[in-house]
């Protein structure tokens, strides 16, 4: 009976418990969508830098971090490669030339960086990226282009380009390449910037042989990173490797997102005070409108804590409406955000863009992100709850019945 | 027998700098079965006096026994637990649990004093028709009228089988027909019972249906009268 007494106590004044069941819900409902669009975003910054720049993993010649020189480079040995892609949780591992080149065509000219990979393995899913022509195959000796480079160079397919640079050793680099395909990224420096290539052709281009300047591995599942990393260094390579992982490669990267995950927090904390208070408003409302009930039930002979234990179960059932309605109301779009992003207004974009970061609403679907959020929320309700159990704890009977 | 004894209950209130003397040395004792009016005029103490009797406030000075219990060297967990299992009480708002239906609001106190199911039901039920109100066990006290509210407050003070019940103006609210019923049925209990009543009132319709009557004047018994 006293879960009877709690639940239909709730319903005794609707228009207080929708407004309370309101609040949870949108505090659970702003929290969820924010935080799950702040953590998509740093999901897909990852992602970007993982899959065009970076990979989880990479495999390199010794000194080429600090100094990423076509110089500095690594022989490709196809059996390693083999063993690289039969180890646990790797998806593939996919070799790479990357330079730098003078591109001209027509007047105008252009600094540009120089992929060369192997496009029917290579993380950076071309396919995905494509917005015309075709994907180069690995013996072509067409490149593909950014969207943003060929724009500027007013060019479509079938045009050529100038590719102007320095070869291994010194060597003078200098072709030139019809274009294949035109690629979309999100990354407006990747979009202006970007030559891809098959890695063949890059080999050829800046006369490395069968040389690469890395080896990148993409893992099926991010976190397992410090497992594969040892596994990847007892392999047998012609010359000393360094193997990196991605927290070791774009350290500013991810200490930018830390700092703007402080701020998020910090803003969803705010957010929590002000919830908090509408929430204790209610409570001191209704403990204060329901001051002489209390004061005939412990007169009656209910103990007080008995009491306490009544108004905790309306709060927890309150709370638990309002957070799981937050959640029913928050993870439909949450949803939507993750399998389909909505793409930013121009004004936005540009902003974002500036930045690099992929201009759209994606969110990342994170049920203990989730879960961590409904309870902090679930929890403030209790401890506002404090303040009744005072109240109860000190009340008079004779002067809470006194009118 | 007597079952409640105050030896020179004293209450002082202070308002402000003033000290209002609402009780000035009550004596009393009520013996077991006893239908008792307090009466007197407002402000003569009849509330505080039941209050007292009833542990809901303390003495400032003198002493309250309930059976071999001296109340007043009681705790507050203990208070609770004494009025639950020995005094009912009726309150002149009816106050009865709002989302409760008249049965489960009789079965409540039961609830607390943690009896079996089956003997709330019963006990539920009975009290229930003694006071008429058979046909009225699920409904909510706002769809009952004030009488039948009173009947349904009775019910439940005498749910727990207390010594004694306590009500406090218990027909103020009532119009002389429904008051003079709810005596009627408050005596009915009395006998069948067992239950001492203790009821504070100015309402001489309800006085004359009283078998003792104190009255009060100024925080002190100014008379003490057994009638037929």
């Amino acid at each position: 009976m006293y879960f009877k007494l709690a639940w239909r106590n709730i319903w005794r004044n609707k228009r207080r418990s929708f407004i309370t069941i309101g609040s949870i819900l949108f505090a659970v409902f702003f929290a969820l969508i924010m935080r799950s669009f702040q953590e998509g975003m740093y999901e897909m910054m990852i992602d970007n830098m993982v899959s065009i720049s970076t990979g989880h993993l990479q495999v390199h010649k010794e000194g080429y971090w600090e100094d990423r020189s076509i110089d500095n480079i690594m022989t490709l040995d196809q059996d390693v490669l083999k063993e690289m892609n039969s180890i646990a949780n790797v998806n593939r591992a996919c070799p790479r030339i990357e330079s730098f080149a003078w591109i001209t065509a027509d007047n105008l000219g252009r600094g540009a960086i120089l992929i060369g990979l192997d496009p029917r393995v290579d993380v950076m899913a071309l396919d995905d990226k494509l917005v015309d022509g075709e994907v180069v195959g690995m013996d072509d000796k067409s490149i593909m282009i950014g969207e943003g480079m060929a724009e500027y160079f007013g060019i479509t397919i079938g045009d050529t380009l100038v590719l102007l640079g320095q070869g291994y050793h010194a060597q003078t680099a200098a072709a030139i390449y019809p274009v294949g395909g035109i690629l979309h990224f999100g990354n407006p420096e990747f979009s202006d910037k970007l030559v891809v290539m098959p890695l063949k052709l890059a080999q050829e281009f800046c006369s490395t042989e069968d040389r690469v300047s890395s080896i990148l591995i993409e893992l099926d599942d991010i976190v397992a990173h410090t497992e594969v990393k040892p596994k990847l260094q007892g392999l047998q390579y012609a010359e000393a490797v360094s193997v990196l992982d991605y927290e070791e490669m774009i350290p500013e990267v991810l200490e930018a997102i830390q700092a703007d995950r402080i701020g998020g927090k910090i803003f969803i904390g705010i957010l929590y005070v002000i919830i908090s208070f509408g929430i204790f408003g209610t409570i001191m409302m209704m403990t204060a409108e329901r001051k002489y009930e209390y004061g005939v039930l412990i007169s009656i002979g209910m103990h007080r804590f008995k009491l306490f234990m009544i108004t905790l179960r309306e709060s927890i059932l309150i709370a638990f409406i309002g957070v799981l309605m937050g959640f029913l109301v928050a993870f439909p779009l949450i949803y939507k955000l993750h399998h389909d992003p909505i793409p930013f207004g121009e004004e936005e974009m540009e902003a974002f863009q500036s930045f690099g970061i992929e201009p759209a609403y994606y969110s990342v679907i994170d049920l203990v992100l989730c879960f961590e959020h409904m309870l902090i929320i679930f929890c403030i309700a209790m401890v506002v709850n404090l303040y009744p159990l005072v109240k109860i704890m000190t009340l008079r009977p004779v002067e809470a019945m006194r009118k | 027998m007597s079952i409640i004894k105050t030896q020179g209950l004293t209450k002082i209130y202070k308002e402000h700098t003033v000290e209002v003397r609402a009780l000035n040395g009550v004596t009393m004792d009520i013996a077991e079965g006893e239908f008792t009016a307090i009466v007197g005029p407002s402000g003569s103490g009849k509330t505080t006096l039941l209050n007292i009797i009833g542990g809901l406030d303390k003495p400032s000075g003198g002493q309250v026994s309930i059976g071999d219990v001296d109340i007043t060297d009681l705790n507050d967990n203990q208070l609770i637990d004494f009025r639950l299992n020995n005094i009912g009480f009726v309150f002149q708002a009816y106050n009865l649990i709002p989302v409760l239906t008249a049965r489960e609001n009789v079965e409540f106190i039961m609830l607390m004093q943690k009896r079996p199911k089956a003997e709330m039901d019963e006990r539920a039920e009975s009290l229930l028709k003694a006071v008429g109100l058979e046909d009225q066990m699920h409904k909510r006290p706002r769809e009952m009228s004030g009488g039948q509210q009173q009947r349904v407050a009775v019910a439940r003070a005498l749910a727990s089988k207390p010594k004694f019940v306590l009500a406090d103006e218990p027909t103020a609210n009532l119009d002389s027909k429904t008051a003079i019923n709810l005596l009627d049925i408050m005596a009915t209990l009395n006998k069948e019972e067992g239950t001492i009543f203790i009821f504070s009132t100015h309402d001489q319709k309800v006085i004359d249906r009283a078998r003792r009557v104190v009255t009060l004047e100024d925080g002190k018994i100014v008379s003490d009268v057994l009638q037929n």
